[in-house]
Formats: C-alpha cells, sequence, structure tokens
C-alpha cells in the first residue's frame, strides 16, 4: 500500500514556467485553426479536420500539462494502448458504417 | 506484528456484520461477493428452472408470453451481470490474487471495499424494477429500438446495469495495479501464478471496454427520456450503430467471463497432476492474446443486422482468429496431464469438465462464426446451447472448481470428498441433458426466446427440462456438503492439496496480515520439485 503512494506522489514541476505558457500559446492557436478551417468548404474533410486539430491538442495536454512526458515510460505505454484500442474501435465500426448498402 | 498473531482473519477486526460490510480487508470482501453472488445465482437459477418447465411441453402451461419475456431477461442480465462477470476475480480474485502475490493486501483496499458496494447498489436497482414499472423485457442485451420504446421499466434495469459496470472497472484497476506493483521479493513476472496473469489480461478488459457499455447504456436512457434519434429510426438513429456499441464492451466481456476461469484451470490442472504446467510462458501469452483479439470480433454477434457486406466478412475472418490462443491453453493443459501422477479429486473433476463442455462451446462457437452458417442458426436456439456451455459449462464450472480447490484456504474446513463428486456428476450429466438438446432443436430452427414452440421440438425440449432437474439435483448435493462443511468438515491444513503456489504457505484460514512473515520468492510457481512436494 504505502509503496504505491510513495511512487505516485506529486513530483516537483519537471519544466520551467516558459514551456507552459508557450504550449498555451499553441493551443489558443490551434483553437483559432479550428476555426479557421471550419469557415472553408472542404466536404467530408472538414470533420476529419476538425478531430485533427482536437486529437493534437488533445496529444499536448497529455504530454505537458498532464505531465506524460515527464512520467515512467510504463505509463506513456498504457496511454498508448488506449489510444490503439480506441483506433481498433472507431476503424471496425466504420468498416460498416461507411459501406452499408441498402438492405 | 501484533499480538493478534496466529489468529485467522475471521478472529480479528471489528465484531458483527459492520466488521463485513465495512471491512478493507481483501479476504472479507472476496468472501462478501461470494455470498452476494451465489445468492443471485440461486436466484437466477430459479428463474431458468420456471423457463424450462413452461418449455416442457408446447403450448401454454404455467407462465404467460409477457412474463416469460420478462424472465428470460432478469435470468440473464443476473446471470451476466451479477455472476459471471464479476465471477471468479470478484471472489478469488479478490481473496488469493494477494495472498499468490505475497502481499499484505491489494493495492487499493478502500476502492475494492467501493466495489463491492456499487454491486449490490447496483443489484438492488435492478431488483427494484419488479416494484417500480415492471420489470424489462428486452433481453438482456438491451438492443434499440426496442429498448426504446417498451413501456417496461428499461430506464431503472440500464442504470443500474451502468453501475454494475464501475464497480467492474475498480476491481480490473485494483488488480491490474496490484500485479504491477505488489509482488513478493523475487516474484518476476514469469514466476507469477497463472491465475494472475489470467487476472492481469482481464483487468485491462475490464478498465478498458467498461466505460464503452456504461456510455452506451446511458444513452439508451438519454434516448428514451429525451427522444434525440441516436438509435431509434423513426427519427433518424442507427438500431445497428447501438449493437455495435453494446458488442464492443460486451464481446471482450465474454472474456472477462472466461479468462479468470482459465487461469483457475491453470492452477487446478499442474496441483492435481503433480507436474509443472506444460507451457508456462505460452499460457501466460495466449491470455493477453485473447485480450487483444477479443476486441476485434465483436461484429459476429451482428451478421443478420443489416450491417456491411464488407463489415461481415471482416469480423467472420477475425473470429477465427481467437480460436488459436485459446486451442494453446487446451493443448497445454492436456500436456500437463499427460504423464503426471493425476489425483482425481474434485477439483480436477471440475477443469476436466470444464474443459470439455468448454471446447463444445468453442467449437460450435466456430459454427457461428462461419457467416454462412450463422445466418441459419442466428436466434435459435443453437446459440443458447452454445452460450451456456461457454459460460456455465466454462465458467460456471470452473466457478465451483474454484470454490472447491480454495474452498480449504478460504474457511479452514475440509468438505466430504464422495458428496462433491456425487454432486459433481449430477451436474455434469444434467448439464449435457439440459443443453445438449438445444443444439438440436436450434439446428431444426427453434427460436430463442420464445415461450411456445412447434410441436416438433417437443422431444428436445422435454428432455432438456429433465436435464435441468439432474442439474439442480446436483447443485443441492454441492450446496448441502459444502455448508455442512463450513460447521463440521475437519480443520483443513495449511497445503491440503500439496500445491506449489503462496496462498498454501499460510496457514488455512489466513491471518489478517496473510503472511506472517512477508514471503521471497525462489522458484517458479509449479515447482513441485523443488519444494519438496513431489521427489524428483
Ligand atoms: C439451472 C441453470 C440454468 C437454466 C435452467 C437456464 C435456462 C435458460 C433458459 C431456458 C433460457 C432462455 C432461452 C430462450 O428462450 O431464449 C436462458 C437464457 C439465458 N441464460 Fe440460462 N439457464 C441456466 C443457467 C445459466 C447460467 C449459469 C448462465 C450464465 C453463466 C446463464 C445465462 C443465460 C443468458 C445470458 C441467457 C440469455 C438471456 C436472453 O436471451 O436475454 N444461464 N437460460
Amino acid at each position: 500500500m504505502k509503496d504505491v503512494m510513495e511512487t505516485t506522489a506529486e513530483k516537483p514541476h519537471a519544466s520551467p514556467y516558459g514551456t507552459y505558457i508557450l504550449v498555451w500559446l499553441c493551443l489558443m492557436g490551434l483553437t483559432g485553426l479550428t476555426v479557421a478551417v471550419s469557415g472553408v468548404h472542404l466536404g467530408n474533410w472538414n470533420a476529419a479536420g476538425a478531430v485533427a486539430i482536437a486529437s493534437t491538442k488533445a496529444a499536448v495536454v497529455i504530454w505537458y500539462f498532464m505531465h506524460l512526458r515527464y512520467d515512467k515510460s510504463i505509463f506513456r505505454w498504457m496511454v498508448l494502448v488506449m489510444i490503439i484500442t480506441l483506433g481498433i474501435i472507431l476503424g471496425l465500426t466504420f468498416i460498416d458504417s461507411t459501406v452499408r448498402g441498402p438492405f | 506484528m501484533t499480538e493478534e498473531t496466529g489468529k485467522s482473519f475471521y478472529e480479528t477486526g471489528r465484531p458483527g456484520i459492520r466488521g463485513w460490510i465495512f471491512s478493507t480487508d481483501h479476504k472479507r470482501i472476496g468472501l462478501l461477493y461470494l455470498t452476494s453472488m451465489l445468492t443471485f445465482f440461486t436466484v437466477g437459477v430459479c428463474l431458468g428452472l420456471t423457463m424450462r418447465l413452461q418449455l416442457m411441453f408446447p403450448g401454454h402451461s404455467i407462465v404467460p408470453a409477457h412474463v416469460y419475456n420478462s424472465l428470460y431477461t432478469l435470468h440473464g442480465v443476473i446471470m451476466i451481470f451479477l455472476f459471471v462477470i464479476p465471477g471468479l476475480p470478484a471472489v478469488f480474485g479478490n481473496f488469493m490474487l494477494p495472498l499468490m502475490l505475497g502481499a499484505e493486501d491489494v493495492a487499493f483496499p478502500r476502492i475494492n471495499l467501493l466495489s463491492w458496494w456499487l454491486f449490490v447498489t447496483g443489484a438492488g436497482l435492478a431488483l427494484l424494477t419488479i416494484f417500480f414499472g415492471g420489470l424489462p423485457d428486452t433481453g438482456w442485451t438491451f438492443y434499440a429500438p426496442y429498448s426504446i420504446r417498451s413501456g417496461q421499466n428499461v430506464s431503472l434495469a440500464v442504470f443500474a446495469a451502468f453501475i454494475l459496470g464501475f464497480s467492474s472497472i475498480l476491481t480490473g484497476l485494483n488488480f491490474v495495479v496490484t500485479i504491477h506493483r505488489l509482488r513478493a521479493k523475487g516474484m518476476g513476472w514469469f514466476k507469477m501464478p497463472l491465475f494472475a496473469w489470467g487476472l492481469y489480461a482481464t483487468g485491462w478488459i475490464q478498465i478498458l471496454a467498461t466505460p464503452v457499455v456504461g456510455i452506451t447504456l446511458l444513452l439508451i436512457l438519454v434516448e428514451r427520456i429525451f427522444h434525440i434519434g441516436l438509435f431509434d429510426p423513426t427519427i433518424g438513429g442507427d438500431p445497428v450503430l447501438y449493437q455495435h456499441l453494446f458488442w464492443i464492451y460486451s464481446h471482450p466481456a465474454v472474456y472477462i467471463m472466461i479468462l479468470p476461469a482459465m487461469g483457475a484451470i491453470s492452477e487446478i490442472v499442474p496441483t492435481f497432476s503433480r507436474r509443472t504446467i506444460f507451457g508456462y510462458k505460452m499460457i501466460a501469452f495466449s491470455s493477453m492474446a485473447i485480450a487483444i483479439v477479443g476486441y476485434l470480433v465483436w461484429g459476429h454477434h451482428m451478421f443478420t443486422s443489416g450491417m456491411s457486406n464488407t463489415a461481415r466478412a471482416v469480423f467472420s475472418l477475425l473470429t477465427f482468429l481467437v480460436a488459436i490462443p485459446t486451442a494453446v491453453k487446451v493443448f497445454n493443459w492436456l500436456a500437463t496431464l499427460y504423464k503426471g501422477s493425476i489425483v482425481l479429486q474434485t477439483p480436477l473433476l471440475f477443469a476436466l469438465s470444464f474443459i470439455f463442455l468448454f471446447s463444445i462451446g468453442g467449437f460450435t462457437g466456430l459454427i457461428q462464426g462461419a457467416l454462412s452458417t450463422d445466418i441459419h442458426l442466428h436466434d435459435t436456439t443453437f446459440i443458447v446451447a452454445h452460450f451456456h456451455y461457454t459460460m456455465f459449462g466454462g465458467t460456471g464450472f470452473a466457478f465451483f472448481g474454484a470454490l472447491h480447490y480454495w474452498f480449504p484456504k478460504m474457511f479452514g474446513r475440509m468438505y466430504k470428498e464422495k458428496p462433491a463428486k456425487l454432486g459433481w456428476l449430477l451436474m455434469f450429466l444434467g448439464f449435457n441433458f439440459l443443453y445438449f438438446p438445444l443444439f438440436i432443436a436450434g439446428f431444426m430452427g427453434q427460436p430463442r426466446r420464445y415461450y411456445d414452440y412447434l410441436p416438433k421440438f417437443a422431444v428436445p425440449n422435454l428432455v432438456s427440462t429433465i436435464g435441468s432437474w439432474i442439474l439442480v439435483a446436483g447443485l443441492i448435493v454441492l450446496a448441502v456438503n459444502l455448508i455442512r462443511a463450513l460447521r463440521f468438515g475437519e480443520k483443513a491444513p495449511a497445503n491440503p492439496w500439496k500445491a506449489a503456489t503462496l496462498e498454501w504457505e499460510t496457514s488455512s484460514p489466513p491471518p489478517l496480515e496473510n503472511f506472517v512473515e512477508p514471503p521471497v520468492v525462489t522458484q517458479g510457481p509449479y515447482d513441485f520439485v523443488g519444494k519438496g512436494l513431489v521427489k524428483g
């Protein structure tokens, strides 16, 4: 029990505040990009673009703000497993819904 | 160490019921789960018997059609969500995992208690539907659009299942962390007992898949209340999407049911053949492989749903992959038995019948996994037979095998061998009489989930109903024998079966802190020779 508590205890911030401000600006920029792209007519690609930008933002948040970058590699692996699982779930669902014909 | 050293965990801690329902001791929580789950199992069996009684002869006899619909729904919900999914992890995982790893408790004892409370809360809510709004009649799968239109209280039932999901996630999380962090000194990953490997693979499925069904069930609730057009085709929804979301969880969930069962079999087989397990690593990896491939095959429940042809072909192909790691395990168990000094005691009888029944379940699964044959068999009693062979013949038999295997450790008493064997025999025979005829009736075309059938299906149905009585007779013999042993059984020694894993090195029942001295591991989990349990 104690063992677990000790190793997961909060570590001091691993990077200077400058990095966080940079990341924040980057997130704001990407938000602006989302808004801008939504005005351009790209058909189905609009959704794809929005999802791609949102995923990038989520990745940056997890990487810096949630400290994945500074943590043990096992946590990186675990997050990767989640992402792959989600990818499989979406992928296999889409091989149905994108090519479903009339019944 | 306290002055209470030498006392078992039964004799330490708060007295009375509060010492149980508020205890964070993993052993007590395991026993809480055991009693609650066996209660639900008994209710489920009674519902099953009632259905079989109605189906004994063609035509209406004891229950009308709409009651039958609620009966199979409740039976399915209870057996799935309250018995086989919590199943072996909640009872034997909780009780045994820390012991097998040489730990004092699981990583998060309070979350462990919380998960039991969530379990009973969810179960309570599900049963409340009896009094409020009527029992759901959708089947345990809650398929849309019927689950959205049904006038029965489906809302409460899906909410209950949502809460049960949390209980399952928390248990899985707890076990994954425990296995990563709390192994005894010297216990590398490959010195871990295979039951722990089974729980590890299961834990990951619980964490990754259960949230999907949680959200899906909430969406049903939202759709029922606000009619926003997610699944209901009349307002623009897609009912097939519901089936996807449901089976994205529920197919991996069948591996939540079976992997810990396979783990328990991997403990029982070497112990009773006095031989180290054949192919330890292959068994461990095949658990992980099953967990992974289990994510890729959910679509085989939907071959007739109107899903795209591409998806049908892909899912059919992928389904056949699961057979490989499963077969790896079966062959390894058989190879372990080969030239072993087999001691045919009750736990091994259950393990052997598990292999037999689960193989029938698995092979018939391949028949259904093939697209062309499944079109004919879908929603017939063939399916009912198949999943009872896997879930009951598989997980159910493993559960009773594990109960007989670990009973001395859990309760510190021995049960009588002869009645246990008789109970097993009745159960095994009854089981086959009960379900095998349903393969035949299903092949002839009898649909499932109907309270009545054409006269041409009369013979297999009559045999099946008689089988259900034999099975229940077996269950009663087993139950009486075990309950009797609780009071009058001989005191169990620390290691009655001469097994080599760590849980047998502490007293039966174990002390509160599990081991007087924290164990240090130097040998593999099945090193009978090295531990002096068999002569080399
Ligand atoms: C004495 C034992 C049992 C009997 C007599 C029994 C009997 C039945 C019957 C008659 C049905 C309905 C078939 C239909 O009309 O479609 C059924 C469905 C079902 N049973 Fe059992 N059963 C037993 C034990 C179990 C166990 C141990 C499990 C799980 C481990 C289980 C899981 C299910 C499930 C999931 C369904 C499907 C419910 C649905 O269609 O929504 N049963 N059972």
